[in-house]
């Protein structure tokens, strides 16, 4: 479920081969750079009504990593 | 000629007038100058008895992180030259440098080791230190040397030797690997430590990556020199930026034009951020739009100082205390300029003309390329591609480019390196690339692509293939498919009719 509304994020902003996982890189499958992440990040956070801490974004590398970043922000009350 | 005018001379001396001071926080990690002049000797012998030679040079594939300086200074202590590479270079890029290098030893970290797979087939003498946990055959484990005691290593080095093989875009298509001597990056950071007014009490924050010569510089090369402390932070994620400025005091940062502006939107919504620590802000890689220092300057306070310089020859950076905005400064002390017209004449003050540079901060050639050196270094006067103007005072102002370039984010991209992926393509008859405004970036490559006869594709095809290829920022993020590509009368592409 999770995924699936992640997608469509990703969907939005990027351009990538094959299908959508939690294996997929942020860099090097999706093609990011440093001024995608914020603005992937800000939609994350307006979709699932969460806060994202810095210090978990800069470990994000993988979709895999989102999910897990967001079910902590979510079981935290919204504020990981 | 100098004895022992090593760049690690740096790091020995404040180690030895402050070994208690900490000169690197990374996350939780505090680093002190006796701590990392220890670690660098235990490395730099590591290295030397996996068969280092003086010279030899070490590619190092690294995002930021206190690894990056522990190797840097440790590959000069042991009289190595630092090949520093973008870790987000791909596969084919890093094994063409690897090979034009002749790399025989490259660190790395783990996560990055797929992306040599190839290459570690291919190359089979090639030694790799690998950071983090990983046990692999034929990988030699970083810490294993990093935690070996060693004795103090001496190695005797002279101003002419090589330091740092940094690679930047080629014209040609291919990446070229300026070298740079030990006194060529000794004059550069006393002279930039001047000319911006760096302080040993001053907090620096590393954030463009350390494989760029502007990050080598600032935030590691000048800080050390003075016995100063950096505060890294592996990506540049704006409002950590933000807060490490307010939590560590930060009263230095550099950064490039693409990333002031993000600082500026994110704190244009949250006014909570106290950024008022920064004293010295420098902008590198890109023209600074007026309009951000304007906010900077009437809303914080803080003058934003440009500098500028291709790779290969650092010439100018502005006056903090003395800022002209739209000017990249006047000249560093002990460097010459001169601006010429096409027939290599200097033209009046006041005119536009090619900036050429010549003295301590020019490279001393490009690896293998004695024709690109001599095409680059006529008459001794480095010929930057940039088209100037000079005021009464000395202030220089960036109009333009004769070279065909682009800058990303503060990263020079050459349309025919991306014209040469596309061109391997088997689809494509033919592409041409040009920069177009992109609001984050400054600017981003767009490609036209022409496919062969009967061939179909969508746009998104060729994106992808450069992405295998090239780094990211390299690659194009808008492609139009023509059925022909306008040319002029002698059939060169015209680029101005794509714009």
């Amino acid at each position: 479920m999770i995924l699936a509304r992640i997608k469509v994020i990703i969907d939005e902003q990027f351009i990538y081969e094959g299908d959508l996982n939690e294996q997929t890189r942020v860099i090097d499958d999706l093609g990011a750079d440093s001024f995608d992440i914020p603005a992937m990040v800000n939609a994350l956070e307006d979709e699932f009504g969460v806060r994202i801490r810095d210090e978990e974004l800069i470990k994000i590398r993988t979709i895999g990593d989102i999910i897990k970043t967001i079910q902590g922000a979510i079981s935290l009350g919204g504020n990981q | 000629m100098e004895q022992n005018m090593s760049i690690d001379k740096f790091l020995c001396k404040s180690a030895q007038v402050l070994p208690n001071k900490v000169v690197i926080h990374y996350e939780n990690e505090m680093i002190t100058y006796s701590q990392l002049d220890k670690e660098v000797n235990n490395l730099a012998q590591g290295l030397i008895d996996l068969g280092l030679k003086a010279s030899d040079k070490v590619a190092v594939i690294l995002e930021n992180c206190p690894d990056f300086v522990r190797i840097y200074f440790a590959i000069l202590r042991a009289a190595g030259t630092v090949v520093p590479l973008n870790p987000l270079y791909k596969e084919d890029e890093i094994q063409y440098i690897i090979n034009d290098a002749n790399i025989k030893l490259l660190v790395i970290d783990q996560e990055l080791l797929p992306k040599i797979n190839k290459i570690r087939a291919v190359i089979s003498d090639l030694k790799i230190i690998v950071i983090g946990g990983t046990k692999e055959k034929n990988i030699i484990p970083f810490a294993d040397l990093l935690n070996k005691e060693a004795d103090p290593v001496e190695m005797n080095v002279e101003e002419n030797d090589l330091a740092a093989c940094l690679y930047t875009s080629g014209t040609s298509g291919s990446p070229k690997g300026a070298l740079f001597s030990h006194g060529n990056l000794m004059f550069l950071t006393k002279a930039c430590i001047t000319r911006m007014d760096l302080r040993i009490e001053d907090y620096n924050l590393c954030v463009i990556p350390l494989s760029h010569i502007f990050s080598q510089l600032t935030n590691m090369l000048m800080p050390i020199f003075l016995g100063g402390n950096v505060t890294i932070l592996p990506r540049f994620i704006p409002s950590a930026v933000l807060n490490e400025i307010a939590v560590k005091n930060i009263s230095f940062f550099c950064g490039a034009p693409a990333m002031y502006s993000s600082l500026l939107a994110v704190l244009s919504q949250d006014q909570n951020y106290n950024i008022s620590s920064l004293r010295i802000c420098i902008s590198g890689g890109a023209p600074l739009p007026l309009e951000v220092t304007k906010v900077f300057m009437e809303k914080y306070g803080i003058t934003l100082t440009e500098g500028s310089g291709p790779t290969e020859a650092i010439s100018c950076v502005g006056r903090p205390e003395a800022n002209k905005p739209g000017s990249v400064g006047p000249v560093l002390e002990g460097v010459k300029i001169k601006i010429v017209n096409e027939n290599d004449q200097e033209v009046p003050q006041g005119e536009i003309g090619e900036l050429c540079v010549q003295g301590p901060s020019v490279m001393q050639g490009y690896l293998n390329l004695p024709e690109a050196t001599a095409e680059a270094l006529r008459g001794g006067w480095f010929y930057t591609g940039d088209l100037v103007k000079m005021d009464e005072d000395g202030y220089v102002f960036i109009i333009g480019r004769k070279k065909d370039m682009i800058l990303v984010g503060g990263m020079s991209v050459y349309p025919s390196e991306i014209e040469q992926c596309l061109s391997y393509h088997p689809l494509i008859l033919e592409a041409a690339v040009i920069g177009i405004p992109d609001k984050d970036r400054g600017e981003i490559a767009k490609a036209f692509i022409v496919l062969k006869p009967g061939a179909t594709a969508e746009p998104k095809e060729f994106i992808l293939y450069c992405r295998k290829h090239l780094a990211n920022f390299k690659c194009p993020r808008q492609v139009v498919i023509l059925d022909s590509l306008p040319k002029s009368p002698i059939g060169k592409v015209d680029k101005k009719q794509l714009g």
